[in-house]
This record gives C-alpha cells, sequence and structure tokens, in this order.
C-alpha cells in the first residue's frame, strides 16, 4: 500500500513536473518545475532500492546542477518570458527530444521484455547486491576503477584551478583595494 | 531503507486490524515520522531562542527577558483542562495549585528568568500578517519556507539517537543528511527571487553563493570520516567509534590522530557557515541588506525560516557529536550502559547525544556574540583558500594513515552493531601519529614567523590587511 502510494507521487511528480517545466513561460519556474521533476526521479529510484543512487540524484541534480541552472536563470534578461514567441527551431528540437525518448522508451521496454523472458527461464532478474554501497564501492574501484580515477583526478583539478584563476584575478585588486 | 517503511506498514497493520486503508496508512506515517520529530525539535528549537537572549544578555552584561514567566501559560492550560467547570471554581484551582510551595518557586524562577518569552513572542508571531509584497513571485514566495523547513527537518531522518531509537536506518545515512540539507539551498534562491526586492534577491544570492561553497568542505569533511570508518551508515560510524574500557572516549574519531582533529574543525567551522550565523551572516546582513532574503517576510513564514536555522544549528551539533565524538556512546564506562534495562539506556543514550548537540550549540551562540561579521571575499577566502586545502589534506593523512596502519582489526562488536574491522593502530604508531605532524606544525609556524616577522602574510591576506 504505502509503497503503491509512494510509486504514485514520485512518479506523478516525475511526469508532470517534467511537462510543466516544458510549458511555462517563466524560466525560473521552469527550472524549479525541473528540480520538482529530479526528486520525483529520486523518489522512483528509492522505490527500486537503489537509496544511493537516490542519495545520489539530490546531491548532484538539485544541490548542483539546479542551483547552477539557477544563477544562470538569474542573468537572462527575460525572465517572466512576457511577449515572447517560441522561435520555429524549437519545433526542432522538440522533434530530436521525442525521437531520443521514443528510441530510448523502445530500448527500455524491450529490455523489460528480456527480462521476463530471462525470470521465466529461473534466472534472478538484477543481482541481489547491486544496490548495495559495498557492491557499488566494488564496481568503482574494481571494473570501473580508471573511468572513476580519471573522473575524481579531473574534478580535483578543476577543483584547484578554480581557485587559482580566481586568485590571479583578484589579488591586484585585493591589494591595490587596501594599500 | 526499509526500516521505516517496514515500521510504517506494521503501526498500519496493527490500527486497521488487517490490511490498512489510506487512512490507517496517513495515521502511521504521521506517528512514525511526522510526530517524533516535531515532538523531538520543535520544542527545542523554541527554546533555543529564549537560550540564545539569555546568552547574549550574559556575553553583554544585561539581563536579558527577566519577567515573563510560566503562569499565563500555565493558566491557559487550567482553562483548557477544566474547560466544563464554571471561570470562579478555574481560577480557584489554579490559586490553590499555585500556593503549592515547588510551583510556586519554580513559577518564581521562570518569571525571574524570563522562560515564558518564547510562548509570548510564539504568540506575537502567529497574529502577524501574513504580507505578500505586490512585486513578488506568490508561489515561490509562498512555497520557500517550507521547503526550507523540509531541508531543515529531514536530515533528522537518518541520525541514531540512541542504539534502538533511529528512525530510518540505511547504509548511506551520511549520503541522506548530506542530500536533504541541500534543499536549504534552492528554499533560499526562492527566497531571494520571490520577494521581488532586491535587498531579498542580494541577499538570496549571497546566501546561496556561500551555502554552495561550504557545502565543499562539509562534504569533504563527511567523506574522511567515512573514508576512516569504512562506512556510509551513521549508525555503523557510532558503533565503530566504541572502545571498551573506562575511558570509552579513546576510541572516538576525534582521538584517532590529528587529521581527523583538523577534520572536526573544518566541519564545524563549515556547519557555522551552513546555518547562516554570525560571523556567516552576510546574507542577512541587517546594517547592509535590511534583513536579506527575510526581508519581505512576516509572520509565520518569517517564523520557518527562523525555526529552519535553530533546526540546522541542533542537526550540526548532533552530527559533529555522531561523526567525531561518539555520537550517543557515553566518555566513560561506555560498556556498563549496556547492561541496563534497554528503555533506561535507550533515556540515557538519548540524553548524552543532547548533552553533546548542546555543547555544539552553546559554542555557536558564543562565537556569535564574540565575533564580527565577516566581509563577502572574507567568507569566500575562508571557504575556498583554507577549509578546502586543510580538508584536502586531512582526506590525504588519513588515506596515508590507513596505508602505513597497515590492514585492519576485526573491530569490537557494539550491542546489536556487528563488529566492523577498524584500522589497526596499536599505541606506538598511534602516538608518533600525534607527535609528528604537531611538530612538524610547530616548526613550520616558528620558521614562518621568524621568516616574515610576526605575522604571515596568508594570515594577513586572509583578514584583508594590507601587506
Amino acid at each position: 500500500m504505502i509503497a503503491l502510494v509512494s510509486f504514485a507521487a514520485s512518479a506523478a511528480l516525475a511526469v508532470v513536473g517534467a511537462l510543466l517545466a516544458a510549458s511555462v513561460r517563466n524560466l525560473l519556474h521552469a527550472a524549479l518545475l525541473l528540480g520538482v521533476s529530479l526528486f520525483g526521479t529520486a523518489g522512483l529510484y528509492l522505490f527500486l532500492g537503489q537509496p544511493w543512487l537516490a542519495c545520489v540524484q539530490v546531491v548532484v541534480y538539485i544541490g548542483g546542477i539546479l542551483v547552477l541552472i539557477l544563477f544562470a536563470t538569474l542573468f537572462s534578461s527575460d525572465i517572466t518570458g512576457s511577449g515572447q514567441r517560441a522561435p520555429r527551431a524549437l519545433w526542432f528540437a522538440a522533434l530530436g527530444t521525442a525521437l531520443t525518448t521514443a528510441l530510448a522508451a523502445w530500448r527500455l521496454v524491450r529490455g523489460g521484455v528480456e527480462a521476463l523472458a530471462a525470470r521465466r527461464g529461473g534466472e534472478p532478474v538484477v543481482p541481489p547486491a547491486v544496490g548495495s554501497t559495498d557492491a557499488i564501492g566494488d564496481l568503482l574501484l574494481g571494473a570501473w576503477f580508471a573511468p572513476f580515477f580519471l573522473a575524481g583526478v579531473l574534478l580535483t583539478v578543476a577543483l584547484v584551478a578554480a581557485v587559482a584563476i580566481v586568485q590571479r584575478h583578484r589579488r591586484p585588486e585585493v591589494e591595490a583595494e587596501h594599500a | 531503507m526499509t526500516g521505516l517503511g517496514h515500521a510504517v506498514d506494521t503501526l498500519a497493520a496493527w490500527l486497521a486490524g488487517g490490511p490498512p486503508g489510506w487512512f490507517a496508512v496517513t495515521l502511521a506515517v504521521l506517528a512514525v515520522w511526522v510526530a517524533p520529530l516535531l515532538l523531538l525539535v520543535f520544542p527545542v528549537a523554541a527554546f533555543g531562542q529564549i537560550l540564545e537572549r539569555k546568552i547574549a544578555a550574559a556575553i553583554q552584561r544585561r539581563k536579558g527577558p527577566n519577567s515573563a514567566g510560566l503562569d499565563g501559560p500555565l493558566r491557559l492550560v487550567f482553562r483548557a483542562v477544566l474547560c466544563l467547570l464554571p471561570r470562579e471554581r478555574q481560577d480557584r484551582a489554579f490559586a490553590a495549585f499555585c500556593n503549592l510551595v515547588p510551583v510556586r518557586t519554580a513559577l518564581l524562577w521562570s518569571r525571574r528568568l524570563g522562560l515564558g518569552q518564547f510562548v509570548a513572542d510564539g504568540i506575537k508571531m502567529l497574529g502577524k500578517e501574513d504580507i505578500v509584497p505586490r512585486g513578488a513571485d506568490g508561489a515561490v514566495f509562498r512555497f520557500a519556507p517550507y521547503l526550507a523547513l523540509v531541508g531543515a527537518f529531514l536530515p533528522w531522518c537518518v541520525l541514531p539517537f540512541a542504539q534502538h531509537l533511529v528512525m530510518l536506518e540505511t547504509e548511506v545515512s551520511a549520503l541522506f543528511v548530506l542530500a536533504t540539507s541541500g534543499l536549504v539551498v534552492v528554499a533560499l534562491k526562492m527566497a531571494g527571487w520571490g520577494s521581488g526586492n532586491k535587498w531579498s534577491l542580494l541577499g538570496g544570492m549571497r546566501a546561496v553563493a556561500q551555502l554552495v561553497s561550504y557545502e565543499v568542505p562539509i562534504g569533504l569533511a563527511v567523506g574522511g570520516v567515512v573514508l576512516w570508518c569504512g562506512t556510509m551508515d551513521l549508525h555503523a560510524i557510532v558503533g565503530q567509534q566504541y572502545a571498551p574500557g573506562v575511558f570509552t572516549l579513546l576510541g572516538w574519531n576525534v582521538c584517532q590522530g590529528p587529521f581527523l582533529l583538523l577534520l572536526l574543525l573544518v566541519f564545524f567551522v563549515a556547519g557555522l557557515a551552513e546555518c547562516q550565523r554570525s560571523p556567516f551572516d552576510m546574507a542577512e546582513a541587517e546594517s547592509e541588506l535590511v534583513s536579506g532574503f527575510n526581508t519581505e517576510y512576516s509572520g509565520l513564514r518569517w517564523g520557518m525560516f527562523a525555526l529552519a536555522e535553530y533546526t540546522e544549528m541542533l542537526l550540526i551539533g548532533a552530527l559533529v557529536a555522531t561523526l567525531f565524538l561518539g555520537g550517543y556512546q557515553s566518555p566513560i564506562g561506555e560498556q556498563w550502559l549496556l547492561l541496563l534495562p534497554t528503555w533506561l539506556e535507550t533515556l540515557l543514550h538519548a540524553l548524552i547525544l543532547g548533552a553533546k548537540t548542546l555543547v555544539v550549540f552553546l559554542l555557536m551562540m558564543w562565537i556569535r556574540w564574540t565575533l564580527p561579521r565577516f566581509r563577502v571575499d572574507q567568507v569566500m577566502r575562508l571557504a575556498w583558500l583554507v577549509l578546502v586545502p586543510l580538508a584536502l589534506l586531512s582526506l590525504l593523512g588519513i588515506a596515508v594513515t590507513l596505508l602505513v596502519a597497515g590492514g585492519t582489526t576485526e573491530g569490537m562488536a557494539y550491542g546489536r552493531l556487528a563488529a566492523r574491522p577498524r584500522p589497526d593502530l596499536s599505541w606506538l604508531p598511534w602516538l608518533l601519529l600525534w607527535i609528528v605532524p604537531v611538530l612538524a606544525a610547530v616548526v613550520l609556524v616558528r620558521a614562518a614567523n621568524a621568516r616574515y616577522g610576526g605575522r604571515h602574510p596568508a594570515l594577513r591576506r586572509l583578514t584583508g590587511e594590507g601587506a
């Protein structure tokens, strides 16, 4: 019962949030509704028994990407979107999105059908330990060590570089200011 | 995350006496999830306000609240309980009750300490008009305080209060705390923009820039503890800090070498900034920005932001205790506490965690009423040039320590928590670990002082003094 309610709520948040984000005129509202959709997706991950993925979804997409998008939105000249019509190029974008979504949906449905067929053969569909942090840690430091390591180094370099760049620009100013 | 769902299901089935309907499920969710949180945090946060005023007064050599006692609230309670009796009999019963010696003394002290002040403040706040400015973005403006409260309250779900008092046991609870407290960032952004006021917008931007920056050292500090303990489960982290013997506190993470002590400092300072407390309150700097992102808020919506702030302060205190100070464990003789009956053990553990939280809470207030506010650029510099490098250094130090310690020993099983492997530190390397970095730091500081005469230029840059 409670599982059904939580699934319905998460799915509704994800779908309705995404639809509204694509259709409202106000840019900031669209960004916030995107956040609602992302939150719903995190709920779906929880429902699928992947708490780690759900937490990472919230940390990365709501705590990071959404805040970045909100910042970018505030630099827009026309946040409320008053008196703006959708440019024609948008139709091509819509077509492309629809095609991609259809492809992904087809792949998903086919994967589901295959998984069902496999289960009929007595095979478990998902390995039992796949969602645990231990299993994810083993995967990240085992099979996927090289990409994980490279991404970590890249992010650390980016972190240090950001500080370094700001420092180089700021130092003369600060010294002039306080001289 | 099955613990909570299981509790809800069980309770709902018990309430309904069979397969539960939506009513039973709603009741169960309220009972398991919402009510304990509110019961726990609301009174503490409300009381935190009066505590803050008394401490501010003590530091500034004033008296603080000193007349409002608990008589009025008590009379209201009497009237509510005896509502069927006529008014004179209610008053007579109340007078008789107040004449009892212990009650009279307690009421006298409540008046002297001004303990009833928060009730009066609360009623005043509830009575205020809820104003939405004309230029405001209505929905965003109205929803922001709720989101701030959600972000402040959700992390409490996974905190272990006692061995048998964890609302939601999950192996990713440390990550859960980071994730849910991040929602406050979005809330402040919404409040800043939705108010339709330039002070609010500037305050909101400052707040978000500050929160995003300080989430980096907080995340790194939590990451260091996770690296040391080898688990993201807060309850397992608490269990791993258990050491048998009289001085249980030797097993606490803060005693495991200088790097974890450094991480504790980084976590505390960054946590202070996450709560937007002075000296990091430049987002609501009243001398520059009226009141920052909550300029336009009034009444209960303003109260929600204030409550979220106090809740977050308590949360930082509880997290400091959980990650570094042994959680709910007693500093001395924890093993004998485990022999007590379960209810007594749970009560004592919860009280111990509360005491540790209160110490951090009081420290935050002391700092607020002692230090002046940082400037914007100083806040950013402290995060990126001091806290992040320190946190990275400690992470590196912890990793090296784990390598040097060579392998792991089976840790102690603690209560119902299974034994987890813990880094093998026999006493000699443990001592070296403390002495070598401290000596190195002393030598470095002395060398720097000798070279630069007095204060190091980095320190001077940090405080913004002229070179």
